[in-house]
């Protein structure tokens, strides 16, 4: 059969069944790659953060402030990764 | 040339792949929409309601799919499940078979197709199901053994058990019609 004599023929059969039942599917979820890349990206910054409290010189340092102005600006950089780790997700299953 | 089943069910489960799936709907509509039609007596928009809701099922449940039944066997089988399930939720007001006392008069100068259409009605769900994909569909009866998740035997019971109760019902109205 002529494939265009067959589309126009599975088209008038379907009669618009085919949309109305992708437009009740879910949404579309993250695809994997990104979600990897989102998960690897908080992961390497928690690691980074651990690392920097956990090493002795830095702590020394950074003890006093700790209950200074470190702790605002901490909390405002955690504030920071959360957005941006919402936008990525936000983006992921935006298509 | 145009991608096998298996292979479209590879893309949507792979990457959620929404043409392919597309295409699955478009591909199988018709014979799924069909059964639950004559499932449903010929209510048209209960049918794509459930024909609807059969496919949502299918997404949802594709990553069970395995394989070794066709797709289409597959999905004749959770649509005879989401009507089975619709008719529990009506209770069993689609879901039995007219008794004898509920036939309508007699249906002088009706065609034979519409009057097997009505006649189909007396069956139960199982009984038209399997007629209906044996006979409509040209499966084998081991695949309606899988749509109906019974013994093969039970198929055959069903199939020479609906075609005995069609052709009793038949017969009587073309008998009262000849009297009329």
């Amino acid at each position: 059969m002529d494939p265009i004599e067959e589309m126009m023929r599975e088209e008038i059969q379907d009669g618009g069944f085919t949309l109305r039942v992708l437009t009740a599917l879910p949404p579309r979820r993250a695809r994997p790659r990104v979600r990897g890349a989102v998960l690897f990206a908080s992961a390497a910054a928690a690691g980074t953060v651990a690392i920097v409290l956990a090493s002795d010189p830095l702590s020394a340092i950074l003890r006093p402030l700790v209950t200074g102005a470190a702790t605002p600006a901490a909390l405002a950089g955690l504030a920071l990764a959360l957005l941006a780790t919402w936008a990525c997700a936000g983006l992921a299953t935006s298509d | 040339m145009a991608p096998t089943d298996a292979d479209l069910v590879a893309r949507v489960l792979l990457d959620d792949d929404r043409d392919a799936f597309a295409q699955i709907v478009r591909r199988h509509q018709s014979p799924v929409r069909s059964l639950l039609r004559r499932l449903s007596c010929g209510d048209t928009a209960l049918a794509d309601d459930l024909a609807q809701e059969t496919f949502l099922r299918a997404y949802r449940g594709l990553a069970g799919f395995r394989g070794d039944a066709r797709l289409g066997t597959w999905l004749h089988r959770i649509a005879y499940r989401t009507f089975l399930d619709e008719a529990v939720r009506r209770r069993d007001e689609l879901g039995r078979e007219l008794a004898d006392d509920e036939a309508p008069d007699a249906r002088e100068g009706a065609d034979l197709r519409m009057d097997l259409e009505q006649a189909m009605r007396f069956l139960s769900p199982a009984e038209r199901t399997a007629i209906a994909l044996a006979f409509g569909r040209d499966l084998s009866h081991e695949e309606v053994a899988t749509v109906l998740d019974c013994p093969v035997g039970t198929v055959k019971t069903h199939i020479a058990r609906g075609k005995d109760r069609l052709r009793r019902r038949l017969l009587a109205w073309r008998g009262a019609a000849v009297e009329g």
